[in-house]
Parts: structure tokens; C-alpha cells; sequence
């Protein structure tokens, strides 16, 4: 009906106009409402000016209409030759899916899995932090350990897992450092696992967890351990490891054999306390633990007479801490510990040892941890600048995560704190 | 399942909470008798090896369990009656023994409070005034009987 009545060139230029001025439609909003004039235009022989095209528009271009587009930000690429330099803090690379996958059978990425499923490919944003460890990391070639241990602390959601992440990716791009990550601090004290007592070391065993720990050591850093031989092997080892030649067999042994994976480990660390040397070059060893928290609490494990039993006494947990307090060192390496939140625990002890707290002399404190930690060097995980949260914005924006305009950037800012995890919610919730 | 001292155990249940299953252990005494063992807290039934059962069953084979205990507790319930102390005459006469009102409530013992005490509410039987006359009657010439063996 309308269109018939449109069908005189007088009647329907004048519709036409009158429905431009009650409509009042923008150029984007017309296309986007993607009115059609088919017939009349047709018979008339009225080519359609450019104002009248029929397209279907995308919701992005109707949602950032009149908001300039945001420079396309360039995501590099993590690769052998990834730029760690404190030139590129503020700077989005994104992890190749080997390197995650690396990540993954460690295990250094199960709670950053859900944000990184946002993303085509997950990509990270190198910070201060970032630079400082990998100087660190740079520096510890000549040195043992024993000066280069740190505590990574800060908020909660600050990024000191992410941290971690970063300097175990900066291991896998070097050929000679060998990485061992401890991500499962929980389950080494949540009593879900079996634990025996061990009469020769008076100490606690959990055979089960120490073969998980093993496997993904072999499998990262496979190629490295085939290269590492055996020396200097103790009296007191087992018969089965006395003619083991190198660490990539010995692992081997602890995964098949749950039995055997104590006494594997125990001779694993005592060997990479020596000097290795590959391709004439010294291994480097950065030994990483991820909630080192849980470590400062009793444990939910019992011993027979119904006590808990303190996470000192168990043997993965006291060879770990005494890498970090110094009484054990690798001969090049760095050790690495970062804080946590999850799960939320109480760490009184830890606190007063990371001096987050003024002394208390009334307060019921683990000497055992603040003796571990009493020399152990602490880095901040600051939150984001300003600058850093909008290199992280444009990121998401180029990804399609966060659906407002860039010049929000500083809105999410200040809603979040400056809060990485918190940023990070605040960009990309949808209310 | 796993039977153990009469009692079966279903496979799925982690030990400490299936141990609860016995007359006589108790939530505190599941986790004392696992913590004694060295099972941590998601050993399930079906894990156990036979190493472990044997140790759990020599555990359990030194406590007092099950109708042991009941008989025990029969034996204590019969003694208070014999010497005709308070506690043996509330027993007697269904009424709450630890000083409990009577004036309103008192359900509980009034259904269970027996010479010979029984477990359970859900146990339907002759009225209370019925069966603890025929109790009465016949409690000293079964006390008489057991003693002459």
C-alpha cells in the first residue's frame, strides 16, 4: 500500500524528504536500519544515492559510532627473540600456543584458563615487574641462589601468579635454564593425597604428588635432563638409581615407580645442587612456587596421635623451603615464590616475616617460618599506571572483549584500583 | 562393599565418615583411628589396600563395637537397677535419668528408657505401661537364672 503510493516521482521525492527530517537518522543509523526504496526506485530509474544503500552494519560499528577508532595496537608475538627490555614494558605479547601448552602441563595456568578464553590467543601485558625479573634471571648466570631468592607479594588479583607466568616463559626462550614450577601448593597440605612416614629421614612422604611433580618437570624440560648426568651420587641411595646415567632417566624412574619417587627426588635435587654443564654452559635452575602461603600454615594432614602436622615435616615441602631460605642452593639458579589468595588463608607468620606487620611479642608466630624467611628478598606486584591499564584496554577493545570505547579507559581505572584482576572484570562485564 | 566386623561398608565412602557406620565410633573417633592409620581424608573404602584393612580391622577388633557394647551398656543399666540407685529407679520407671523435666516432655525417655534400654524411636511395640510391667515381672527371675548359670 505505502509503496504504491509512492509510485509518482513528485509524491515519493516529497515522502522521501519528509521522512528524512522525522526519522532523523544519521548516516551509520540508516544503514544500520537498512530501509530499502526497492521498486519504486527501480521503475523511476532512480540510481539510490549513497545515503539510501541498504546494509546491514555490524553492532561494533553502531556502538563506537562518533568515538574515533583506537589505534591498532601491535600485539607482539612471543618468541625466541621476544624484546624483555624495560623499553617494552606496556607492551601486549602474546603466547604462542606451544609455550601455553608448556604452561599448561605445569599446571602455572589453571585459575588465568577462564580469562584467557576470552581471547583468540591469550596474550599478556609485560610490566615493571616483568623487566625486573628477567634481570634478575639475566644476572643469575655467575651467581648460586643462595643470593637470589624472592618473595613476589602484593593484593590480591596484582598479578604475582602472572608474574611467575612471565618468567617461566622467559625459561622456556633460553636453551640452558632448567624450570621447576610448583603450582599446587594446595594439594601438598589439603590432605587429599596419601602420606606416609619415612623412618630414615623422620619426615613425611607423599609418594603420589611427588611423581605429579616429577612428570611435568620430564616433559617440559626433556631435552635438558637427556644432557645432565649423574655424579657424585650418595651412599645411601637406593640400589635401583646407583646406575641411573643421566636426570632424564632418573625422572623417568620417579613418574613409572610412585614408590620410588621420594628417594627420586631427593637425589634429583642433591644432584642439581652440582654444577651441570651443557653445550659448555652452566644449567641454570629457577625454581618457582606459586601460594607459597599455604606453606606458612599447618597442614589438614594428622599424624597418630591426631596433631597437625606442620608443613615443614613433610620432605617436598622442607626441601622447597630450605631452597628458599638458603640452606640448600643451586649452584646457578634463582628461586622464585610468590604469594597468594587463593585459598584464603590466615598467615600470620608470613606476614610478620614479609614485614607486612610490626612485631607482636604476644602474637602465637611460627618460629620455623620466620627463620625460613627471615633474609629473603621481596618484590611489590604494584597495580596498573594509567598508561599501563590502556594499552590493556585497546587490547581488549582490537579483541572484541571489552564492548565500550577507549576513552573509558580511565573510568575502569579508577572503578578498578588500578587492580589487574579487578580491571579486568570492570572491562569486560556487560552491565 | 566391604564387610568388616559385621558391618559393610559401601566402596564409595571416604574412611573416615564410613567408619561412623559401626556402633560406637563416632565422627572424632573416625578421624583419631584415620589419623592413627595415616589415611588422608579422600581415602575411599575401595582404595584401601589389603595392608591397610588388615591394620583397620586390628584397630577395630581392640575396640569395643556394635552388640559388645550394647551388651556393656545393658550390664551398666541392669547394675544401677540391682543396687536400686536413682538412676536405676528412673530407668525402671521410663523416666529421664540426668534430670530432665517431666512435667512437659520427657518423650524420649519415656520411649526408650527400659531396664533392658532400647536404640531406637522408630521401634513400635505394646503400650509403655504394658511392656514395662512385663519387664518388671519378669527381670528377677531372669536376673536369678543368669546367676545360677
Amino acid at each position: 500500500m505505502f509503496l504504491s503510493c509512492i509510485e509518482s516521482s513528485i509524491f515519493r521525492t516529497t515522502i522521501q524528504s519528509t521522512l528524512k527530517q522525522c526519522l532523523c537518522v544519521s548516516h551509520a543509523k540508516r544503514k544500520f536500519m537498512s530501509v530499502r526504496m526497492i521498486a519504486s526506485d527501480a521503475k523511476a530509474g532512480v540510481t539510490p544515492s549513497s545515503q539510501r544503500e541498504s546494509e546491514p552494519i555490524a553492532a561494533s560499528n553502531l556502538l563506537h559510532h562518533n568515538t574515533p577508532k583506537p589505534t591498532p595496537l601491535k600485539i607482539g608475538a612471543y618468541d625466541a627473540k621476544h624484546d624483555w627490555s624495560s623499553t617494552k614494558n606496556g607492551c601486549v605479547f602474546s603466547i604462542p600456543k606451544s609455550a601455553y601448552e608448556k604452561l599448561d602441563t605445569m599446571g602455572s595456568i589453571t585459575t588465568q584458563k577462564k580469562p584467557f578464553s576470552f581471547f583468540d590467543k591469550p596474550a599478556l601485558l609485560q610490566r615493571n615487574i616483568t623487566s625486573t625479573i628477567v634481570d634478575i634471571l639475566q644476572r643469575r648466570t655467575e651467581f648460586n641462589s643462595r643470593d637470589a631468592r624472592y618473595i613476589i607479594d602484593g593484593e590480591p588479583g596484582s598479578g604475582r601468579s602472572v608474574a611467575l607466568i612471565q618468567a617461566q616463559l622467559y625459561a622456556f626462550q633460553q636453551p640452558n635454564i632448567l624450570l621447576l614450577a610448583v603450582n599446587n601448593c594446595d594439594f601438598w597440605t589439603n590432605s587429599t593425597s596419601a602420606y606416609e612416614f619415612e623412618e630414615n629421614s623422620q619426615q613425611w612422604i607423599q609418594p603420589n604428588l611427588t611423581a605429579s611433580f616429577l612428570k611435568p618437570i620430564l616433559e617440559v624440560n626433556g631435552n635438558l635432563l637427556k644432557k645432565m648426568a649423574l655424579s657424585n651420587i650418595p651412599s645411601d641411595t637406593p640400589s635401583a638409581l646407583q646406575n641411573v646415567s643421566h636426570l632424564h632417566d632418573l625422572l623417568s624412574i620417579g613418574v613409572k615407580n610412585t614408590t620410588a619417587a621420594p628417594a627420586v627426588l631427593k637425589l634429583f635435587f642433591q644432584q642439581l645442587q652440582q654444577l651441570h654443564l651443557v653445550d659448555n654452559a652452566p644449567v641454570q635452575i629457577l625454581l618457582t612456587v606459586d601460594n607459597l602461603s599455604i606453606f606458612t600454615v599447618p597442614t589438614r594432614y594428622k599424624d597418630p596421635e591426631n596433631k597437625p602436622i606442620h608443613p615443614f615435616n613433610f620432605q617436598f615441602i622442607n626441601m622447597i623451603m630450605e631452597f628458599l631460605s638458603g640452606k640448600r642452593y643451586f649452584e646457578h639458579g634463582t628461586v622464585l615464590a610468590a604469594t597468594s589468595s587463593r585459598p584464603q588463608v590466615s598467615t600470620p607468620s608470613l606476614n610478620q616475616a614479609l614485614g607486612k606487620k610490626a612485631p607482636n611479642p604476644y602474637a602465637n608466630l611460627d618460629d620455623r617460618v620466620l627463620q625460613t624467611l627471615k633474609e629473603v628478598n621481596v618484590l611489590q606486584s604494584e597495580p596498573y599506571s594509567l598508561e599501563e591499564a590502556r594499552a590493556l584496554m585497546t587490547y581488549f577493545v582490537e579483541a572484541n572483549v571489552c564492548l565500550e570505547s577507549l576513552d573509558k579507559h580511565q573510568q575502569n581505572y579508577v572503578l578498578s584500583g588500578g587492580n589487574p584482576r579487578q580491571f579486568f572484570h570492570v572491562c569486560t562485564s556487560l552491565t | 562393599m566391604v564387610f568388616l566386623l559385621g558391618v559393610s561398608l559401601p566402596d564409595h565412602k571416604p574412611v573416615k565418615y564410613a567408619l561412623t557406620s559401626f556402633y560406637g565410633i563416632g565422627r572424632i573417633t573416625a578421624e583419631a583411628i584415620c589419623a592413627r592409620l595415616s589415611f588422608h581424608d579422600t581415602l575411599k573404602i575401595q582404595d584401601l589396600t589389603e595392608t591397610q584393612l588388615t591394620r583397620l580391622s586390628q584397630i577395630l577388633n581392640g575396640m569395643t563395637l556394635e552388640s559388645d557394647l550394647k551388651r556393656d551398656v545393658q550390664k551398666n543399666i541392669a547394675r544401677y537397677v540391682q543396687i536400686r540407685s536413682y538412676k536405676g529407679l528412673r530407668h525402671s520407671a521410663g523416666l529421664p535419668v540426668h534430670g530432665q523435666r517431666t512435667r512437659t516432655n520427657a518423650k524420649t525417655a519415656k520411649k526408650l528408657n527400659r531396664i533392658t534400654r532400647r536404640y531406637s524411636t522408630f521401634i513400635t511395640c505394646a503400650p509403655r505401661s504394658a511392656a514395662m510391667l512385663l519387664e518388671r515381672i519378669t527381670f528377677p527371675f531372669l536376673s536369678i537364672l543368669k546367676k545360677t548359670g
